[in-house]
């Protein structure tokens, strides 16, 4: 197709309404925030527009509260490694077969396990215990759906915490980490009490103890000491609502596309399970992991606003005040957008930082 | 033989493993049905369930346990989410689908260097917008109105970077064929174009409604009443005044989750082609 | 209908690293009104890029197209009365026959009873069922495909078909189908078309004239049987003609009376071809006595015999191909490698040592640098 200047009227057409837009929403914010980091821009009446070049930004690195909130971003990012791992996990046992080989066989266990099921589930209720006779009834509605349709089946059912991931499912979680009542305690003291474990459950959100909280920490990171607390349960959470999600079924894709010869070349040569997928599925999956890894990071850093402002208010004592929230506070709740933009900009050269480090690192390693 | 049992082995640990994983949802709709004596206790399965729990939150009925009807206006909230989700929906994808044609279809000078700079954008955290952004309304007056939370999602360079890589999977040869034909650009992107790319439309608009219905920063700091709020929004509220009355905010969560699963399972194939051909191209 | 003129037409297009590589250099030919011409050459030789600036899908960088007697340089595709054949065929995959064969008329706000009255007899004339042009393209064979391509062309009723290697996807028995009905359709339809592929069979059975081209230059325009025996150069020689024309490289010597052309040297060990000259050959080549230059011979031109109207010469056999009705047998001189197409069935052994002849009547010189003929004009 010709290229050339008289194509620009016809383009512009075309591009108008999401080129104003995006000027408009997108362009001249980034400009806006760019300039307003450099001032005292503030919706606070009282507070007049002036420049104060670096002004903010060397309040911001003098601000210890800054390496607080830093520390706890970076911390609620050590879930991400996991929820891939397991997803990359989740989708190596999907991708094999799920399928029953002979007919009548599958059949056969269908009926079975409906039988089963529904006998299972009826004694329980009328014995009384009516949470397993649930757990029995649900355990035999997945089974019979995963031995009609196979792998995709399961697959579909483990996105739905990532499909539903907001506002209602992170208020369904501080519900279930509630300490006293919050089902995850209940199941915990159950166990502790089978296991003659004399211990308290943990605190969960409401505790400032974390897995690394036995660094030695400056005093105003406010750091609880060892155990379960607020970061952990956030760290659960994501890696609830990610582990089945979109990273899933882009490693699934990404499996469906090594050929199978490699791998009947490495059963030839006599090699395991683990070394055929050490040695061809996660090189293969290079290229996979090492988007996922970007996007992820990109997000990560980002995040943990939402679970903040639902289920902490940034606390105990800050300990969930990652970057983002920092942010709505200073811009939203004290009005301090220029200091506000300069955190958000300082983010995003963080972002952008370990984005190249990522790329330059990732790169080398897919080639 | 040894094989179809190692097989249904595999199949009760997947089992397992996906019961754990929907538990929350389970427990989530027992809790919903129990009367706030209930609440409590950890269990799955209330004694004596109170279907109306979903009336009051409705304000359909007074309370149970307070005797008083609530003071939040859940129905509305929802009919904003659904209602503002759609139109930034159906706004993102006209003036996606438009701009990707003229991005992927049309020859200009300095085309690709304009579509790394929408790329580039969509690398800034929308963080980094968000201040500015709300600026702009306060000076546009659209603070706290229907079109400040719709106007600033509808024009997603995520969008047209989905549609494009989408039209780029065409082949020109439709093109040549529809210009000797006597094709306008214009009619060769509606006859043509467009009913080729639907698979990629529909995939945007489940992306885009489901990301805007569970779009909580712009609501919260563009609505200041009531009647305004979007249902992420709600809850927060909901969970502020109401925090107390578990069985109540369970039962507004479930309500406020039960369209994105049943959205789900009705489109379930064409959105994960369109995040495996989104994604995977890279 | 419409005579196509190029004048002097020049396609470029930029490099990545600065400057620009010329695809078409500037090439002039005719295209008279009704007639159905092939451009065939190798891949790259520039005939699909000037197809496509007739057609107006390229940019032209220089010279002039003429569509009747308009320059059609600036006018888009839809204004130049042109209808095309896609390699792919590119029918719209979400429409159904019918609507691909209309959807130009539609374009042009056509009168539905017009439309449905053209497309029906289009439909008619490629054998397309009622049936049919309910389907979808996907639901369709290669050649069905194909030929609703040609309804799309037909209906437009215009000045000039443009064919861009449209047989390339099909398997070679609907190859020939198609062909024959291609150039059917041409007789019925009496327009003009110009027709694009490598293959040179296609050329030859279909074309009224053939241009063959080579890196962006036409290097002879002619009706199949001039471009068969009076070749312009070795291009066109070895290009024409399956298997191509051995081409020999030597030299001429004066034995005597008689003009000689001697084999160049080679390391084989096997005997130097030797063929004297007809008569009025020799007049027109003596001045290249000493000068390197090609003879050409068709394999059909060499027979194995030890008898009959021709030179004896002898060679060893490479390889012997029986194809059933003749043999193709490929021998090893002294520096070349040659093929011989004998009749009928024979079987023969490496090495074995056989007696041919040729009718130097057919032969063909050619210069050795500049490659072109120094025979053509004899062949009357």
């Amino acid at each position: 197709m010709k290229s050339s200047r008289k194509n620009i009227g016809i383009a512009l057409l075309f591009l108008a309404p999401n080129l104003l837009g995006f000027m408009l929403f997108t362009l001249v914010p980034v400009l806006l925030s760019l300039g307003g980091s450099f001032t005292t821009w503030s919706l606070r009446p009282s507070v007049p527009l002036e420049f104060v070049g670096f002004g903010n930004y060397i309040s911001l690195f003098k601000d210890k509260n800054f390496y607080f909130f830093l520390y706890n971003t970076v911390y609620l990012m050590l879930g991400i490694p996991i929820s891939i791992a397991g997803s990359l996990a989740l989708a190596v046992v999907l991708n094999q077969k799920f399928e029953f080989k002979k007919k009548n066989t599958q059949v056969r266990n269908e009926l079975f396990l409906a039988m089963l099921i529904a006998g299972a589930s009826m004694t329980l209720w009328i014995a009384g215990s009516r949470n397993l006779a649930l757990v029995a009834f649900t355990l035999g509605i997945v089974a019979l759906l995963g031995f009609r349709f196979g792998s995709i089946s399961y697959r579909t059912m483990l996105y739905l915490p990532f499909f539903t991931a907001g506002a209602g499912t992170v208020l369904l979680w501080s519900q279930l980490f509630n300490p006293n009542f919050g089902l995850i305690n209940e199941v915990i003291r159950g166990i502790f009490a089978v296991l003659h474990i004399n211990a308290e459950a943990p605190g969960w959100l409401t505790s400032t103890k974390s897995l690394l909280g036995f660094l030695p920490l400056p005093s105003h990171f406010n750091n609880g000491g060892f155990g379960l607390g607020a970061r952990e349960a956030i760290m659960f959470m994501g890696i609830w609502g990610a582990i089945g999600g979109n990273n899933m079924l882009l490693y699934l894709a990404g499996l469906s596309s090594i050929s199978p010869e490699l791998y009947e070349a490495a059963d030839i040569d006599g090699a395991s399970n683990w070394q055929r997928f050490r040695h061809i599925t996660v090189p293969q999956l290079a290229p996979t992991t090492f988007f996922i890894v970007v996007v992820s990071t990109i997000g990560g850093l980002q995040g943990g606003f939402e679970q903040a402002r639902l289920m902490t208010e940034g606390g105990p004592a800050g300990i969930t005040t990652t970057l983002s929230y920092y942010i709505y506070t200073q811009g939203f709740e004290r009005l301090d957008l220029g200091y506000g933009c300069a955190v958000a900009w300082v983010l995003f050269l963080m972002i952008l930082g370990i984005t190249l480090v990522n790329w330059k690192y990732g790169k080398a390693e897919v080639d | 033989m040894k094989r179809e049992v190692q097989l249904f082995f595999k199949h009760c640990g997947m089992i397992v493993f996906v019961v754990a994983m929907i538990l929350p949802f389970l427990w989530m709709a027992g809790t919903s049905f129990k009367p706030h004596s209930e609440v409590e206790r950890a269990s799955l399965v209330p004694d004596s369930p109170q279907p109306q729990n979903y009336a009051v939150v409705l304000k359909k009925a007074p309370d149970a346990f307070t005797g008083k009807f609530l003071d939040l206006d859940f129905g509305r909230w929802y009919l904003n989410s659904v209602l503002i989700a759609g139109w930034v929906t159906a706004l993102q994808v006209m003036t996606s689908c438009m701009a990707a044609y003229a991005f992927s279809r049309i020859n200009w000078p300095g085309r690709d260097k304009v579509f790394l700079l929408y790329l580039g954008t969509m690398m800034i955290p929308g963080l980094v917008l968000m201040l500015p952004n709300y600026q702009i309304m306060v000076s546009l007056h659209l603070v706290n109105t229907y079109s400040g939370l719709i106007l600033p999602a509808a024009f997603s360079a995520f969008g047209t970077f989905l549609m494009r890589q989408f039209m780029g999977g065409i082949s020109k040869s439709y093109d040549e064929a529809a210009f000797i034909d006597g094709a306008t650009h214009l009619q060769l992107f509606l006859e043509v174009i467009l009913p080729l790319v639907r698979p990629g439309m529909v995939s945007l608009v489940i992306l885009s409604f489901m990301g805007n219905y569970q779009s909580f920063f712009w609501p919260l700091v563009m609505v200041k009443d009531d009647y305004l709020r979007t249902i992420p929004v709600g809850l927060l509220s909901f969970s502020g005044q109401y925090g107390q009355q578990t069985e109540l905010l369970m039962a507004a969560t479930l309500m406020s989750v039960a369209p994105l699963i049943i959205l789900f399972i009705v489109m379930q194939k064409q959105l994960v082609e369109g995040i495996q051909l989104g994604g995977v191209k890279g | 209908m419409a005579q196509v003129r190029l004048e002097k037409l020049v396609k470029t297009y930029p490099k990545d690293s600065g400057g620009v590589v010329t695809i078409v250099k500037g090439i002039d030919l005719t295209i008279e009104d009704h007639e159905f011409l092939v451009m065939v050459g190798p891949s790259g030789c520039g005939k699909s890029t000037t197809l496509r600036m007739i057609a107006g899908l390229e940019e032209v960088n220089g010279g002039e197209i003429y569509i009747g007697d308009r320059v059609v340089n600036e006018v888009p595709p839809k204004d130049r009365d042109i209808a095309m054949v896609f390699q792919n065929y590119a029918l719209y995959p979400h429409m159904t026959v019918y609507r691909n064969m209309a959807f130009g008329l539609e374009l042009r706000k056509m009168p539905k009873a017009e439309i449905d009255k053209r497309v029906r007899e289009a439909a008619t004339i490629l054998g397309l069922s009622d049936e049919m042009l309910e389907r979808k393209p996907k639901a369709l064979s290669g050649g069905q495909r194909q030929r609703v391509a040609l309804g799309r062309a037909i209906v437009r009723n215009p000045k000039v078909f443009l064919f861009d290697e449209p047989l390339s996807n099909l398997d070679a028995k609907m190859r020939v189908q198609m062909r024959t009905e291609i150039v059917r359709l041409h007789a019925r339809l009496n327009s003009t078309m110009i027709y694009v592929t490598h293959d040179q069979v296609e050329a030859m059975t279909m074309g009224d004239r053939i241009a063959v081209m080579k890196d962006g230059y036409i290097q002879q325009v002619a009706d199949p049987l001039t471009l068969y025996s009076r070749p312009a150069n070795m291009f066109v020689a070895g290009f024409i003609g399956s298997p191509p024309m051995n081409l020999i490289e030597g030299t001429l010597e004066a034995r005597g009376d008689v003009l000689t052309f001697i084999e160049k040297a080679g390391t084989t060990g096997n005997p130097r071809i030797t063929l004297p000259l007809e008569a009025n050959m020799a007049a027109v080549v003596k001045s290249y006595v000493g000068k390197k230059i090609f003879l050409g011979i068709r394999p059909e031109d060499i027979e194995e015999s030890d008898a009959g109207t021709g030179v004896l010469f002898k060679a060893k056999v490479d390889v012997s191909e029986p194809m059933g009705a003749e043999t193709l047998i490929y021998l090893k001189s002294a520096s070349h490698t040659l093929v011989a197409r004998a009749k009928g069935h024979r079987i023969h052994t490496p090495d074995e040592e056989i007696q041919l002849v040729i009718d130097m009547k057919s032969a063909h010189i050619f210069d050795g640098e500049t490659e072109e003929s120094l025979t053509a004009d004899l062949k009357a």
